[in-house]
């Protein structure tokens, strides 16, 4: 058994070394001198999308896609690109996938204001709950309730029934 | 042979869940037509069901034992476990026959991740999902036979049944785990590195048996709704299971949250992504019910809105699972090509909840009543928390299904990501937490806002104070996280307050303080537990948010880094064999003023079976923050690259969590331990 475990051993030694590991996320060797390029940059890459990833941004990820996107956004910076420009010739590329943030345009109208109308709608709601309440409340001795009078008409129904 | 044994235990389980539904289904029959019947005077010819309820049964008495309820879930319970065994087995024993062990096992994967795979591989999880539910239906069957069995429960039973059987029928037709392959492959595909982990591998049983608990949940209230019984009998007979489900699905939430934190390197602990958002939804709905079953059981007002939150609790629950089986928000572009394998579980979930709302819209306006209670009192403030925690859940749902609901247009595809959950649940967020301060200090029916002002003196000058003191200290901090810590701290100060008012305040009635803590009861507890965990885990996003700082570099060893308080001393790196992957273990020393503290060692781990490699992040959890450390490959300069984080607060965040679970277990607890002081039997 022990025997075994050694060879294990060997053979992860041997995969080791002829195995590349992925780059881990923002690897000093990718990072910009330029300390102020820099922070654009890591500010651009917390809103891209790993491509392959499950909502993480290409900051966040060690995926080979995203050390790729990372190095591309630091190069367009270096050409003198502003923030939105190297944003928009990533999107030209892959598309609104890689916008983590999803940009505001007609097809993503729903979207941005459905928490809003969400939100109005339960405050309609909730407005119109209690008015009723109140309504309740001003008249009077109270009348029965929905149950109540499905109950008595029930029993009356019944005796009639048997009469 | 023993995987066909499964195989058959499954496809009986689909008999006996179809048996017990059928059994029940007259009391569902008649239940349905008394609710749906064209007039009410033609009921009580054909069904007989206008009888007072002294008459029909619908009645608890010990008398009513109610033979024939439990031999069929308990029928059941032993074939799930049979079902389960089998696939256990198939998986210890390596049968690479069955397809789902060769995909998420090899002859090296440690047993008990063997083990654990058969509960977390795609159809593994779906038999166990009809395990936990065959458990919950036999656990209900118990309950209701200690309590009495009434024509309800009957009821709740045929649904319970009809659940089991549309789940063990998409286990079969989806993802059947005992299906063999023709031609067996010499070994398996190994387990995804990802997942070989013991806290990844808790959280889906974790959230499969909180569903469990929800389906029970909603069997009930399914019965209640014809007749509109929703009553303080009703409420209460769900508390123990609200209490489960909620603190199961919690655990599941807290689970993948600080798995997500370790795993993932980085530091993040929540992405917003598609099984974090399933997770989250059947969660907030919970929670929302929860609170106004409270309602229900004290006042018996709110009923429709109670009873459309523990349906939509549910529906949640299964359609997010169906989100994440399906596939079709994954992570590529490709991925939202693909139609997945849950066609049987979205075909059962329209079936089952189709016929619960329509249920629900026939009988929504039977449950209507007048009880009246102020803009200004408990009621109010358990019912406003709910909307709002259901509109956030809404949002979520949103945000999840839009980028699938453009494709479906026709439109491009996009990314929902954690910036728009974010903006769209703050607005909804804050009002919560002010909300949550000073609602559990509200009277019944009515109160006055000036009492509540005068009330929350104590925690408005907290919150200002604690505010003041960050912005004084911290001139940078950005509005929000300051707003946040705000009213963590608002939310904090008034749960204690309250708690202290009601202690020592109160008078004593001669029995000294302790009596007066007994009088508040493990549910004050549980729920004063709950809020000041809330405000713990706000307060610890907040602060870690606003102050957290990272250092990535290229260190040597014997090199140190000074990050916040601490120094990190870089001891280099270890080439050493796992139990089936090699480890790069490093070794960092942690100071703090000079003196060691703490030793860390993280990790990169290679699994050549599936030749991946997965970074382990090593966390220190210290006095002031998390120190969350993590290694990468060789750099350019012969260095290795670390990367440091400092993480103010972050230990609140966990502590938060472990509060809010805690809160969660008293309830369930204290329940179990006075009901057997009190009758030396499990019974109500």
């Amino acid at each position: 058994m022990i025997r075994r475990n050694y060879s294990l051993f060997a053979a992860f030694v041997i995969l080791l070394g002829l195995h590349a590991a992925p780059a881990l996320a923002v690897n000093p060797d990718e990072m910009l001198s330029n300390p102020k390029l820099e922070e654009r940059a890591r500010d651009i890459s917390q809103g891209l999308r790993c491509l392959v990833c499950q909502n993480q941004s290409i900051d966040d990820s060690d995926a080979d896609l995203a050390r790729d996107l990372r190095i591309l956004v630091r190069e367009r910076l270096v050409a003198g690109d502003t923030n939105e420009e190297v944003v928009d010739y990533i999107v030209e590329r892959y598309g609104d996938y890689v916008l983590l943030n999803p940009p505001l345009k007609p097809e993503t109208y729903i979207l941005w204001i459905s928490p809003a109308v969400l939100a109005f709608l339960a405050l309609i709601a909730v407005i119109a709950f209690y008015r009723r309440k109140q309504r309740e409340d001003g008249a009077g001795p109270k009348s029965l309730s929905n149950q109540e009078q499905k109950r008595l008409d029930e029993i009356l129904g019944t005796s009639q029934d048997r009469s | 042979m023993i995987a066909e044994f499964g195989h058959f235990a499954l496809i009986l389980i689909l008999a006996l869940g179809t048996c017990q539904a059928v059994l029940f289904c007259p009391a569902l029959f008649r239940a349905s037509y008394r609710a749906l019947g064209p007039t009410p005077t033609m009921t009580p010819a054909i069904s007989g069901g206008t009888l007072p309820d002294e008459l029909t049964g619908n009645i608890r008495t010990s008398e009513n034992v109610g033979f024939g309820v439990w031999p069929l879930p308990f029928a059941m319970c032993v074939l799930a476990i049979i079902a389960e065994a089998a696939l256990i087995h198939s998986f210890i024993v390596s049968d690479f026959t069955l397809p789902v062990v060769a995909d998420y096992s090899h002859s090296s994967t440690p047993m008990i991740y063997r083990i654990g795979a058969s509960v977390i591989s795609d159809s593994g999880a779906m038999l166990f999902w009809v395990a936990t539910s065959t458990l919950a239906t036999l656990m209900f069957a118990l309950q209701s036979v200690a309590r009495g069995v009434t024509e309800q429960d009957r009821v709740a039973l045929g649904i319970l049944g009809i659940i089991v059987a549309l789940l063990a029928a998409a286990t079969l037709i989806d993802a059947d785990p005992f299906i063999r392959s023709v031609m067996a492959p010499l070994d398996g595909r190994g387990l995804d590195p990802e997942l070989q982990d013991i806290a990844g591998m808790a959280r889906g049983p974790i959230l499969y048996a909180g569903l469990a608990g929800l389906s029970v949940i909603f069997a009930v209230t399914f019965a209640a709704l014809p007749g509109a019984k929703l009553d303080r009998a009703w409420s209460e007979q769900l508390r123990p299971w609200t209490m489960i489900a909620w603190t199961l699905l919690g655990g599941a939430i807290a689970i993948n949250a600080y798995r997500a934190y370790t795993e993932q390197a980085w530091g993040n602990w929540w992405y917003w992504d598609t099984s974090e958002n399933a997770l989250l939804l059947p969660w907030l709905l919970t929670t929302a019910f929860l609170h106004c079953r409270a309602v229900l059981e004290k006042t018996e007002t709110l009923k429709p809105w109670t009873a459309l939150l523990a349906l939509s609790a549910f529906a949640a629950g299964w359609f997010g699972t169906f989100l994440v089986r399906s596939d079709l928000l994954g992570p590529l572009p490709t991925a939202l090509l693909s139609s997945g394998d849950a066609v049987a579980l979205l075909v059962a979930f329209c079936v089952l909840f189709g016929g619960a709302y329509f249920m629900f819209w026939r009988c929504a306006t039977d449950m209507i009543d007048d009880k009246d209670f102020s803009l200004v009192s408990r009621e109010s403030g358990m019912f406003l928390n709910s909307v709002m925690l259901s509109v956030a859940a809404a949002t979520v749902l949103i945000g999840t299904i839009y980028p699938l609901f453009l494709r479906w247009l026709g439109g491009d595809i996009i990314t929902v990501g954690p910036p728009f959950f974010v903006q769209a649940l703050i607005p909804i967020g804050l009002p919560l937490l002010f909300l949550m301060g000073f609602a559990p200090t509200l009277r019944w029916r009515k109160d006055g806002a000036w009492q509540i002002g005068r009330r929350m003196k104590l925690a408005a000058m907290m919150s200002l104070i604690v505010i003041l003191f960050v912005w004084m200290r911290f001139i940078d901090a950005s509005p929000l996280p300051l707003l946040g810590i705000g009213l963590a701290a608002w939310v904090f100060t008034a749960a204690l307050g309250d708690l202290w008012e009601r202690l020592w305040r109160q008078p004593d009635h001669g029995e000294g303080k302790y009596r007066n803590l007994q009088l508040l009861g493990p549910r004050y507890l549980s729920m004063t537990f709950a809020h000041i965990g809330i405000a713990i885990l706000i307060a610890g996003g907040s602060a870690s948010a606003i102050w957290e700082q990272q250092i990535s570099l290229s260190a040597r060893t014997g090199q140190s880094i000074q990050i916040g308080p601490y120094n990190l001393q870089y001891e280099g790196v270890a080439l050493l064999p796992g139990e089936n992957f090699a480890t790069r273990k490093a070794t960092f020393i942690i100071y703090r003023n000079a003196q060691p503290v703490a030793e860390l060692f993280p990790e990169v781990r290679y699994y050549p079976i599936r030749g991946i490699e997965t970074k382990e992040a090593d966390i220190w959890h210290g006095r002031d923050g998390d120190l969350h450390v993590s290694v990468g490959e060789r750099a350019e300069d012969g260095g290795r690259v670390v990367t440091v984080r400092f993480l103010p607060m972050m230990p609140w965040v966990w502590g938060g969590m472990l509060l809010m679970l805690i809160g969660g277990a008293i309830s369930i607890c204290t329940r179990i331990v006075l009901r057997y002081k009190k009758n030396g039997v499990p019974a109500s």
